[in-house]
């Protein structure tokens, strides 16, 4: 009995401690999650131009197509690459950076030390620099026809190639 | 121990009801911790699910009868092989598998997750959280694996002697994994419709959660019929019995799932559909679900009748209405994003596809629940047999095994006929030397097997010329050694070389179905040691019986020696009858395979002081190729569903791209 009363009660504090830590120990995960999705997307478009390749080298996809395709997806893997990029050296940067704005911003700053609200200046500031870098992204995506690939101008309202209805396409 | 069985079981109950609400909260706040804490709960009830889980084990092993599931399925001569087999025999402990699965994929697909698809997350596991709830509301309260008897009896029920087969091990817990698994990609694409993130985000990362679901489930399926085969003893493998079509329909419409989600990820087109046959895969696991464990309908499977089927359809129905229901809600950003372009197109081969799928689905569930409905509308119980399947079926396999050799073929958007003429003038020319042969040979005769024979080889002519093309293609552009080109056309693009491979599988084993039902042979007869049978140019005769006793059964053995059309002697086969100790009769199915034809012996109604019993003989040609078939389609599919390390070197170049000139850096928009 003894022992079966043990191990429920140790059950059940597995069970408190994993539904009540996040709410205990605020987990700072935004911006790794930012990041790591990042690094998804690219290893996700990485992967299109590999099948790309594949299907244009075993004659799926015709020439102009292809060129059209893997233009696009270099693009986005450039511009996600400098996001990385981007938010890796903001993140690298964040203690000097904050040494600085704590400094400017007036507030009890010494050697390095940030006070709490200037720290939550500088995420803010990083995550919109992530959003705005995604915002890019999805710029480019919305920058071709989703039918064809074609580039177009933002004012088309039907694509000049294809003439599918853009209006109406999802843009993502 | 039973209490902290049930402990454990209330407690995952509770983790996955908090998941639920706190995880609905916190998607709609959009705030962090309770998102976390939700699935903090997930993970907690993984936990909880495991210590029930071992419970149970341990309850099996100790052989405490005070339990009655211990009881009904366990007894002390029972080795720890089997007895921890007992753990899924019954109903109640195959709910707990089912909620235990669940429980360990959600709090996986969490993990995996943590710092991924953080939009939807929240709806992720908010949806597995309710399924969990009510699998985990059934083990509770409905079939609880640790009620216990008033008293306990001297000794258990035992094992039904046919589950005691090393397939007990993989056969079960194959098809619930599969089941479980198809929950991924339902939450994932609830959390797609929930959202409005209707992109090829979704699907991409439940890709792998997908295939390896698919994989298990026809790994199955495979072993099911394998042991129908070695076990059952009528000759068959398939009987289009309604516990049969419970692992089919999921794995149908699973397999239209796997094709329409490629031209998501290509194209942009056929979200609907994605959506659509995501919920509708899992809608049809739970189904099967509710035909394997309502008891409404007779089965071979004989599974106890039970309270729980009005439950099980309810959620069915649930499942079907919130997905239908979330669809029509998104349908205006659901629309296509592009438009089929030529009938002969990639993309219009998978819709066909799908099409194709769907029909096989319909035909399969109208099969199945045709009984239930017409007992419910008319009174009268009628079942539909094997004939109404195959006549459907066997017209849409055909046709299956032609779009599996023309569909990859084909290119996106629109084919030329130079292109045509250069992907199918080999394969073709093959397929039809292979037909004309075949007919020759035949005078005609069995022209619906050599079609299949011929489509077959014509099938996998495409096949390896596919694989060839890419081969070469990473041989020539990327300078790579043939060796190295294998590794990487597999690591590189697992899916579309993957795919080829089941494709290949599914023709072989199809074939082999074709070929076997064509030509298959039976003759029955009572015979005395001493007589013979003839079949298929063999001769069967009677050697001998002999008794063998031992602590759990009782068998009648006997020995056939099988000699050759030219008297040439092929050893001996060995059928027997047994009883096992307070169970009913057994018959053990006496073999010998080739690659050509199995030879397959079934003794009954044997009487020992006459040495004379009925004597069942079957001449199975092809089945050693449905076997094989088999398993191409799973390692094929494990191929396609494997982790590749592709990362590290996918790098190699891709950061050094030479980009069009014309590409600046785009200006940040604030």
């Amino acid at each position: 009995m003894i022992p079966v009363a043990i191990a429920a009660f140790g059950l059940l504090m597995v069970v408190v401690y994993l539904v009540g830590r996040p709410f205990v120990l605020p987990m700072r995960f935004a911006r790794e999650a930012s990041l790591e999705q990042l690094h998804a997307d690219r290893e996700r478009l990485r992967a299109q131009l590999r099948e790309l390749d594949m299907d244009f080298e075993t004659g799926k996809l015709a020439q102009e197509e292809y060129e059209k395709l893997r233009g696009r997806r270099l693009q986005q893997i450039e511009a996600t690459t400098r996001s990385i990029r981007d938010a890796e050296t903001t993140q690298q940067d964040v203690p000097t950076v904050g040494a600085l704005a704590g400094q400017t911003g007036g507030a009890s700053a010494t050697n390095g030390e940030v006070d709490e609200t200037t720290q939550e200046d500088l995420e803010r500031e990083l995550e919109r620099r992530i959003a705005a870098r995604k915002h890019v992204l999805e710029e480019l995506e919305a920058l071709a026809c989703p039918g064809c690939g074609t580039t177009i101008d933002p004012e088309d309202r039907f694509c000049r190639k294809c003439g599918a209805d853009l209006a109406t396409a999802e843009t993502r | 121990m039973t209490l902290l069985g049930n402990f454990a079981l209330l407690l995952g109950l509770i983790s996955a009801g908090y998941a639920v609400v706190v995880g609905l909260a916190g998607a709609r706040s959009g705030r962090e911790a309770p998102v976390r804490s939700a699935e903090g709960a997930m993970k907690a009830a993984a936990v909880s699910l495991s210590v029930a889980a071992v419970a149970l084990i341990v309850l099996l092993l100790r052989k405490d009868f005070r339990v009655e599931y211990v009881a009904q399925y366990t007894s002390r001569d029972l080795d720890a092989f089997y007895t921890v087999g007992a753990f899924w025999a019954g109903q109640a402990g195959s709910l707990l598998l089912w909620a235990w699965t669940l429980a360990l994929v959600g709090a996986g697909v969490i993990f995996q997750n943590r710092a991924r698809n953080r939009d939807l997350m929240p709806w992720v596991t908010v949806t597995i959280g309710v399924v969990l709830v009510f699998f985990t509301v059934l083990v509770t309260f409905y079939a609880n694996p640790f009620r216990t008897l008033p008293v306990a009896p001297a000794d258990g029920q035992g094992l039904n002697p046919l589950l005691q087969n090393y397939g007990q091990w993989v056969h079960p817990i194959a098809l619930y994994l599969g089941f479980v698994g198809f929950t991924v990609p339902f939450a994932f694409a609830v959390g797609a419709l929930a959202t409005g993130r209707l992109g090829d985000r979704w699907i991409r990362s439940v890709r792998r959660w997908a295939l390896w679901a698919w994989v298990l489930l026809t790994a199955g399926i495979l072993f099911g019929a394998r042991w129908a085969y070695v076990e059952l003893g009528w000759g068959g493998y398939w009987a289009w019995d309604p516990v049969e079509n419970a692992s089919l329909l999921p794995w149908l419409v699973g397999t239209a799932y796997l094709h329409s989600v490629v031209v998501q990820e290509k194209r942009g087109m056929l979200r609907v559909w994605n959506v659509a046959l995501a919920v509708a895969a899992f809608a049809m696991s739970i189904f099967g679900t509710f035909l394997t464990r309502s008891g409404i309908i007779s089965s071979v499977h004989a599974f106890a009748e039970s309270s729980m089927g009005p439950l099980l359809i309810g959620f069915t129905f649930l499942t079907i209405v919130v997905g239908t229901a979330l669809i029509v809600w998104r349908l205006p950003a659901l629309r296509a994003s592009g438009r089929i372009g030529s009938i002969v197109s990639r993309e219009a081969s998978f819709l066909l596809t799908n099409l194709l799928f769907v029909a096989m689905t319909i035909v399969v569930l109208w099969g199945t629940i045709y009984p239930i409905v017409s007992e419910a509308v008319k009174g009268v119980e009628v079942s539909v047999g094997q004939p109404f399947f195959n006549a459907l079926m066997a017209p849409l396999a055909i046709i299956t095994i032609a779009l599996v050799g023309a569909c990859p073929l084909l290119a996106w958007r629109r084919v030329s006929g130079r292109h045509l003429k250069r992907n199918f003038a080999m394969p073709l020319s093959i397929g039809a030397t292979v037909f004309a042969a075949l007919a020759v040979v035949n005078r005609g005769d069995h022209l619906l097997v050599i079609t299949v024979l011929a489509l077959g080889a014509y099938v996998l002519a495409t096949v390896t010329a596919e694989l060839y093309r890419g081969l070469s293609a990473r041989h020539r552009h990327h300078g790579e050694s043939w060796s190295r080109a294998i590794l990487n056309l597999f690591a590189f693009t697992p899916r579309r070389y993957g795919g080829p491979i089941v494709h290949a599988g599914v023709v072989i084993m199809l074939a082999g179905i074709f070929f076997n039902i064509g030509m298959k042979q039976e003759v029955e007869s009572q015979l005395a040691v001493g007589q013979s049978l003839r079949i298929a140019g063999y001769t069967v005769t009677f050697g001998d019986l002999i008794f063998e006793q031992t602590e759990t059964k009782f068998a009648l053995i006997g020995t056939f020696l099988v000699t050759g059309p030219n008297g040439e002697d092929l050893g001996t086969i060995r059928a027997e009858q047994a009883e096992y100790t307070g169970q009913q009769r057994v018959t053990e199915v006496g073999m010998r395979s080739t690659i050509g034809s199995d030879l397959y012996v079934v003794m009954n109604n044997v009487d020992p002081t006459q040495r004379i019993g009925t004597v069942l003989i079957f001449h199975e040609p092809g089945v050693f190729w449905i076997w094989t078939g088999m398993i191409v389609i799973v390692l094929g599919g494990m191929l396609a569903a494997w982790p590749w390390r592709t990362d590290r070197a996918g790098r190699d170049g891709l950061e050094e791209l030479e980009l069009p000139s014309a590409f600046e850096e785009p200006e940040v928009a604030r």
